[in-house]
């Protein structure tokens, strides 16, 4: 299991050797035992990287993020063959019955919603309106409650004129914290032996990950509360460096304080045997507001 | 948690010259880094991590010599004095989580 997420920022050649992922920059040689790693994202567009190196990442069940010219995620290695994809697994995915799938769904936006209640909170909000909407989620958000409430908490976050549609710094910040952990979800999904394109809710055929996108929801929250009192002009690289780091923070899943990234594994594992199985599960994602006491990020 | 391997190998035949670079080689595989000559040591994300860890050096070590190993808390490897020369500046000796190069 890995826990180090390795951003390449510069001009770099990434190659493989003795279980070592070798990165040669102008500065030397770094090496990192590819046991270690969690996610690798080259935010570079100067970095050449060995065919080796891209298998061995993939056997360890590393992501590797690319990144295009403005440096925004663009693609993503997925595993082909995990061990423990099998027909009857992919059968039962395709064939989850919709009243678990409605069920999950409604945990999911109402975990979400009150997630964002939590941040607005935070935030020092007036938070009445949405919790009326909170109290008027049905099964399944046949009425479209998740919109309704997103709407409402984008323009109480940020401010009145904010919309998510154009391309103010903001959103862009925004997009790049959640394509992130958009990314350890479908690492987390493919690790678990499922396909990332058959989702719940999300069904587009354009997108290949609808399932992450489905499962995700509840800790999109987190970025937004990092991103929410932050001023900026400009996506900056510090910003997207310390919107990986995010995957370092701890927050609550269930009762237990764990870093994020065990907390997804965790979370996603648990939802999709829920799925299969049927079997009830408890899946509270709950932020924490303060400063830990090991804040250090280098806490191993 | 760190994981702390120290070895004397002997070096008397061939064979025994053998085991040791053997050995040495797996240590590396295994992500060690070299903290002086035959002190060796890798980063574990918790207690039981460096357990297991332990038990595959354990698996591979050669017959002959004499191999100790031991595990210390982060702090407690913060805390090495340098009576002389500096911390070698090497990601596999930091246990930061986020790297960015």
């Amino acid at each position: 299991m890995g826990w180090r997420n390795v951003i390449i920022s510069q001009h770099a050649k990434l190659s493989y050797s003795a279980n070592n992922m070798i990165v040669q920059t102008f500065e030397g040689m770094h090496q990192i035992p590819i046991a270690d790693i969690y996610i690798l994202i080259v935010e570079s567009n100067q970095a050449v990287i060995t065919t080796e190196l891209i298998s061995q990442l993939n056997n360890t069940d590393v992501k590797i993020v690319f990144s295009d010219n403005n440096h925004e995620p663009c693609c993503e290695t997925v595993n082909y063959y995990p061990n423990n994809r099998s027909l009857d697994k992919l059968e039962k995915q395709y064939n989850w019955p919709s009243s678990r799938v409605n069920v999950l769904w409604t945990k999911i936006i109402n975990n979400k919603i009150i997630n964002q209640i939590n941040v607005l909170r935070i935030y020092n909000h007036d938070t009445k309106s949405l919790e009326n909407e909170l109290g008027k989620l049905e099964l399944g958000d046949t009425s479209n409650r998740e919109a309704v409430v997103a709407r409402k908490y984008f323009m109480l976050l940020f401010d009145k004129k904010f919309t998510r549609r154009d391309f103010s710094p903001m959103n862009a910040a925004l997009n790049y914290g959640y394509s992130i952990l958009l990314s350890t979800f479908n690492r987390s999904i493919v690790l678990n032996g499922y396909l990332t394109e058959i989702g719940i809710h999300h069904h587009s055929d354009e997108n290949n990950f609808n399932l992450g996108s489905d499962l995700m929801e509840p800790f999109r929250p987190i970025v937004d509360y990092w991103l929410a009192n932050k001023n900026f002009y400009k996506l900056t690289p510090d910003i997207k460096f310390s919107l990986v780091e995010l995957l370092n923070v701890e927050i609550i899943y269930n009762g237990k304080t764990m870093l994020l990234n065990n907390a997804i594994d965790k979370y996603t594992s648990d939802c999709l045997k829920y799925l299969t199985t049927g079997k009830s599960i408890k899946m509270e994602v709950e932020l924490i507001n303060e400063v830990p006491n090991n804040a250090l990020n280098s806490n191993v | 948690m760190r994981l702390i391997v120290m070895f004397d190998l002997p070096t008397e035949t061939s064979k025994d010259r053998r085991n040791y670079r053997n050995f040495r080689k797996k240590l590396i595989n295994e992500g060690f880094m070299m903290l002086q000559y035959s002190v060796y040591e890798r980063v574990c994300v918790n207690r039981k991590s460096a357990k297991f860890l332990e038990k595959r050096v354990a698996a591979m070590a050669p017959i002959k010599g004499l191999i100790q190993s031991f595990m210390i808390t982060e702090k407690q490897y913060d805390d090495i004095h340098f009576i002389t020369g500096k911390p070698i500046d090497d990601i596999r000796n930091s246990s930061e989580r986020t790297i960015i190069l």
